[in-house]
């Protein structure tokens, strides 16, 4: 099922189910890719376009988010641009407000003209909203761990995980809510035969605006 | 109104009065009515022979009968003529010269014939029936044009009257809607006061508005009156009620305080998390490529911090006081019994205001 699929079944299903909120808005993840591999460091820029959503059952949030873009950095046939598609589902439990954990699957898709490459991660992730004492401002944390995160066909990954912190705003008097955050991901591949390890990182902005209605 | 009963010595005067006048009465019977008696008793015998013969002399000139006693004995000669095979009729009718109002219910037991003959000989002597054309028949009303019924058992009498002697019928609908019959009745024997108690068929009280009562007498021939119709305007007697009770003065359930210094903190310290947040990665990475370059995480520490910083300043925290909350649960569950309590007895006080009725236009 592809994200897109996901969001729309969500936003289908929330109101029939009974959900007591309801959200979606769009996302931008200004990202820097870099890749320590063979002792050398490559970078690659882009800017990641999509969209989420999410509705709550409950004490039980489910969400999907997707983005899409290309990552470009200089090094010609050395450093090709990549075109990077990310899908996320989470599902929360929110207990209190403030705290929320559950589990996440990722898969992240990058293609270029040498091949394609598809990442799986699933794992587990925590996160806090704290109260910044300004109605609807809150200050977020939210750390994701993949104990299993592998390349479909290739290899596996010997740590993955990912950290974000920021501030999330919602309207007191309406259902827009505005996000900010910086985002932190780490991906370890170990070295399998004669093919060193390898390091990557993405990390870099993410802002989202849209709504939410209900809790 | 009933009479009372005569008492007891009342009873027994009464009864000696009338043995003493029978006895009277007898002593005092003239001759035609010795002999009528006597012919009487010969007819139940049964010889009607023998009782013409004394009949006959009974109705002769000189014996002095009364036109009662006269009339008495063309009837019995009457009997007595059936009951030798030959018509009564012409008895019957000298009888009934001399008593148009003559019944003889009693006697119809001497035979069938009797009844068929006499009745068909006052039939024959009846003066005709008028075959005039009676005038239309119309209905009145007479409805009292201001009053003050009772909700639980207040009646609306309606009196109504016909041109000749005729059933009235009374139909109440909402003014608007003339074929939605709210109440009906119809006048009976001996009841031509009419008593609608504002109440639906299903015995629900109708509600303030205006109503339409229509009135049609029918004849026995069934023949129908022109409709009359009187609008009523019926309304709810004001009543007292009683006022709701204030509102209660809550106090605090909580304090409103400062912003706290740990929007403050907060702020700083995830501030800070997003700038220590790439030391999470790898070493060998980040020492080979400077960090310095990703200004983004400054930029989002910066916006958190300043964020702590805001709530810090302008932001307020709520602290609950539990005493004032728990005060202000009893005291919003008294105003409300309260108030539920005056909105029931106000429910009932107006449910029980008398209905007014008026009439509009005249009420007869």
């Amino acid at each position: 099922m592809t994200g897109r699929a996901a969001l729309l079944l969500i936003f289908v299903l929330a109101p029939p189910l009974g959900a007591q909120g309801l959200g979606g808005g769009g996302l931008v993840y200004n990202v820097k890719r870099r890749v320590l591999y063979a002792g050398g460091v490559r970078e690659q820029l882009g800017t990641l376009v999509g969209a989420e959503g999410g509705a709550r059952l409950g004490p039980v949030r489910v969400g999907v988010a997707g983005l899409m873009g290309t990552l470009s950095g200089p090094g010609g046939v050395a450093n090709p641009d990549v075109k990077a598609r990310i899908t996320t589902v989470t599902i929360l439990l929110e207990p209190t407000p403030i705290v929320a954990v559950g589990a996440e699957v990722e898969a992240k898709r990058f293609e270029a003209d040498a091949g394609v490459t598809e990442w799986r991660l699933i794992g587990a992730t925590g996160r806090v909203a704290l109260d910044l004492g300004v109605p609807g401002l809150v200050g977020t944390a939210q750390v994701s761990y993949f104990p299993s995160a592998s390349i479909v066909n290739g290899a596996t990954m010997s740590l993955a995980f990912r950290g974000t912190v920021g501030a999330s705003y919602r309207s007191p008097r309406g259902p827009l809510t505005v996000n900010l955050g910086y985002r932190f991901e780490r991906f370890d591949f170990k070295a399998v035969g004669s093919a060193p390890a390898r390091l990557e990182q993405f990390q870099g902005l993410v802002l989202g605006a849209g709504f939410r209605l209900g809790r | 109104m009933r009479r009372a009963l005569p008492g007891l010595g009342a009873r027994i005067v009464l009864a000696l009065l009338l043995l003493v006048g029978g006895w009277g009465a007898a002593a005092a019977q003239s001759p035609a009515g010795r002999l009528i008696q006597a012919a009487r008793a010969q007819l139940e015998a049964p010889n009607p022979d023998s009782a013409a013969t004394l009949l006959e002399r009974a109705l002769l000139p000189g014996t002095g009968a009364t036109t009662a006693e006269q009339t008495r004995a063309f009837v019995l000669y009457g009997i007595a003529q059936l009951m030798r095979g030959t018509t009564g009729r012409p008895m019957f009718r000298q009888a009934l010269q001399r008593d148009p109002a003559l019944r003889i219910d009693s006697l119809y037991f001497f035979g069938d014939e009797i009844e068929r003959e006499f009745t068909a000989e006052r039939a024959a002597l009846a003066p005709p029936v008028s075959q005039a054309p009676r005038a239309a028949l119309s209905v009145t009303v007479d409805l009292p044009l201001d009053t003050d019924l009772s909700a639980g058992d207040g009646r609306l009498r309606i009196s109504g009257g016909s041109s000749y002697p005729a059933r009235v019928v009374a139909v109440v609908t909402p003014a608007d809607a003339p074929t939605v019959v709210l109440w009906t009745d119809t006048q009976r024997v001996n009841v031509t006061t009419l008593a609608w108690n504002l109440r639906r068929a299903d015995g629900t009280l109708i509600e303030p508005g205006r109503y339409a009562l229509r009135l049609h007498a029918v004849d026995s021939l069934g023949q129908i009156s022109q409709p009359l119709e009187r609008v009523l305007q019926i309304t709810r007697v004001t009543v007292d009620t009683q006022a709701a009770p204030a509102v209660p003065t809550f106090a605090a359930e909580s304090l409103r305080l400062r912003g706290s210094p740990t929007s403050l903190l907060l702020g700083v310290a995830l501030g800070a998390a997003a700038v220590g947040l790439p030391a999470m990665g790898s070493s060998d990475l980040n020492s080979s490529s400077g960090l310095g370059s990703d200004g983004s995480r400054y930029a989002v520490a910066g916006v958190v911090a300043v964020a702590g910083v805001a709530g810090f300043l302008v932001g307020h925290r709520v602290r609950p006081i539990p005493a004032n909350i728990v005060q202000n649960r009893q005291a919003r569950a008294r105003y409300e019994q309260d108030r539920a309590r005056i909105a029931q007895l106000n429910a009932r006080a107006r449910e029980n205001a008398p209905v007014h009725v008026h009439v509009e236009g005249p009420g007869r």
